[in-house]
């Protein structure tokens, strides 16, 4: 049976007809007129399947060995409930994420070992002198905030997190615009010429992290990142003496919608970048398909402070690896005023005692 | 390139403003020519050949030009200037403290993987451009010649 064959216009998407007289397709909605081979390209991509196809396999994490786990203990805390690990010569007393207490609950037992293991390499002062280096140079910061913050409480933590590496396979297609312009005696001119842009690519992304903790702020560790994987070793418990490390309460199957979408992000990105020369772009359709995609099982050191002002609860972090330094601040709102009012004072000032001399 | 567009946006600001406020100051819009045929008229003199003569004397000239307008511009409403410069300090007082409120929020969502793409691994395969269609779109011009 004979298919009929429709084609759109991609000015009006209405039906498109060939036009014997001009020989070329011609939409009697808009009168455009097209190439016959350009409208068969143009009507190809917009029935092309537009699905994306990001399927992972996450086998993340492995098995204890046997008696591996015998000196870590497990603390919960009384308010937020989270569950942190310590080995037996590190004491929990309050909880990193929430600052409550938190009671020993008993050996640790169960979960996945991780992979791998980023080994804090900033110590404790390095951490003040971050928390101290963050309050600086903030004007509007109010003064009773930086004379009360704990800064003894800061605590080193080890942060589970998803590694997803995976190949993308990127279908994209664009709408673009040239326009030129001129004009005459009577009339100014507006030329639009209208492509078809069309990529088609591969890109790799290795080891894009995802926070698999549920009470660690998913933002706040985006906020510290980047951390650098090649000094990333095999998991040993010795890594954690000394240190707090959180059991993940988000599976790697959970997380992979973050990852998916940042990684199609930068797909897109990337693509777009090559689409030069024009005045507009429009996205029309953008597939990602994804191969390969494996899941590790990481933990990540970062040092926290949790603080509470005026009810409310603030909370820094500094990448353990790095020394990225990060937490939203409160503002004092009657010293904004008075900068504000400050400011346009002696600007006012300024300004008409300028322009008076000058003669404006 | 923030940073470009707060100097660009207060420096169209101030420009805009400065203009407004010349233009406020004077009162009137100022049209020399305009003002010296009405002198013609009244004094019954030539002006245009006492401009002549003052022309053979450049410095004197402008010096007399000037004059003119200086005088006009003294005549300006020092609360609208200081109004309008009012106007542009609170533009600037804002664009400052918003400066400062925005250093107090170092928490930010991370949207892409850009850190975490593979080396050398981007390969475009497929890179087509179809022209598709033509559009010309006229705009009558205003008329500028009123004669």
């Amino acid at each position: 049976m004979a298919e009929l064959i429709e084609y759109k216009c991609p000015c009006c998407m209405g039906k498109l007809e060939f036009n014997s007289q001009v020989q070329k397709m011609k939409c009697p909605y808009c009168e455009s007129e097209f190439e016959v081979a350009a409208v068969q390209q143009y009507n190809e991509e917009i029935n092309r399947d537009a699905q994306d196809n990001m399927n992972w396999e996450s086998p993340a994490g492995g098995e204890w060995a046997g008696g591996e786990t015998d000196g870590m203990r497990v603390y919960t805390c009384q308010s937020c409930g989270g569950e942190v690990v310590a080995d037996q010569t590190t004491a929990a007393s309050t909880c990193p994420y929430c600052d409550a207490p938190v009671v020993m609950s008993g050996n640790f037992s169960g979960d996945l070992r991780p992979d791998v293991v980023i080994p804090f390499k900033l110590d404790k002062e390095a951490a003040k002198k971050a928390l101290m280096k963050h309050l600086d140079g903030k004007r509007l910061l109010p003064k009773v905030f930086r004379e009360q913050n704990h800064i003894d409480e800061i605590k080193g933590v080890y942060v589970p997190v998803w590694l997803f590496d995976a190949d993308a396979d990127a279908h994209m297609s664009y709408k673009a615009e040239k326009k030129r312009r001129w004009s005459d005696n009577n009339f100014d001119y507006v030329e639009t010429s209208t492509y078809s842009v069309i990529r088609e690519g591969d890109i790799a992304f290795e080891r894009v992290p995802v926070d698999g903790s549920s009470k660690m702020d998913d933002t706040l560790m985006e906020s510290i990142e980047p951390f650098n994987y090649t000094d990333a070793v095999s998991f040993s418990t010795a890594y954690l003496s000394g240190y707090l490390a959180d059991k993940y309460d988000v599976t790697a199957d959970q997380s992979i919608g973050r990852a998916n979408d940042r990684i199609k992000k930068s797909t897109e990105q990337a693509f777009r970048a090559t689409v030069t020369g024009y005045d507009t772009v429009t996205t029309e359709r953008s597939i990602v398909n994804l191969s390969n995609g494996q899941a590790k099982y990481a933990l990540y050191p970062v040092w926290l402070l949790n603080t509470t002002w005026n009810g409310n609860r603030y909370t820094f972090a500094m990448n353990g690896q790095t020394g990225k330094f990060v937490g939203d601040l409160p503002a004092d709102k009657g010293a904004a005023f008075r900068w504000f009012f400050g400011i346009t004072g002696v600007a006012t000032a300024v300004l008409f005692g300028l322009a008076w001399l000058l003669g404006l | 390139m923030k940073k470009t567009n707060i100097i660009a946006g207060i420096s169209a600001a101030v420009i805009l403003l400065s203009g407004t406020a010349f233009s406020a100051s004077a009162g009137t819009e100022y049209d020399p020519a305009a003002s010296m045929t009405a002198y013609a008229d009244e004094y019954d003199v030539d002006v245009y050949d006492d401009i002549d003569e003052y022309a053979e004397d450049e410095d004197s000239y402008s010096s007399e030009n000037e004059t003119v307008v200086r005088s006009k511009k003294e005549r300006s409403n020092p609360v609208i200037v200081l109004l309008i410069w009012l106007g542009i300090s609170l533009i600037i007082a804002g664009i400052a403290v918003g400066s400062m409120w925005s250093k107090l929020k170092t928490v930010h969502k991370k949207n892409n993987a850009a850190d975490y793409q593979k080396p050398n691994s981007f390969k475009v395969n497929v890179s087509r451009d179809n022209f598709l269609y033509k559009k010309v779109e006229k705009k009558r011009r205003a008329n500028t010649n009123n004669s």
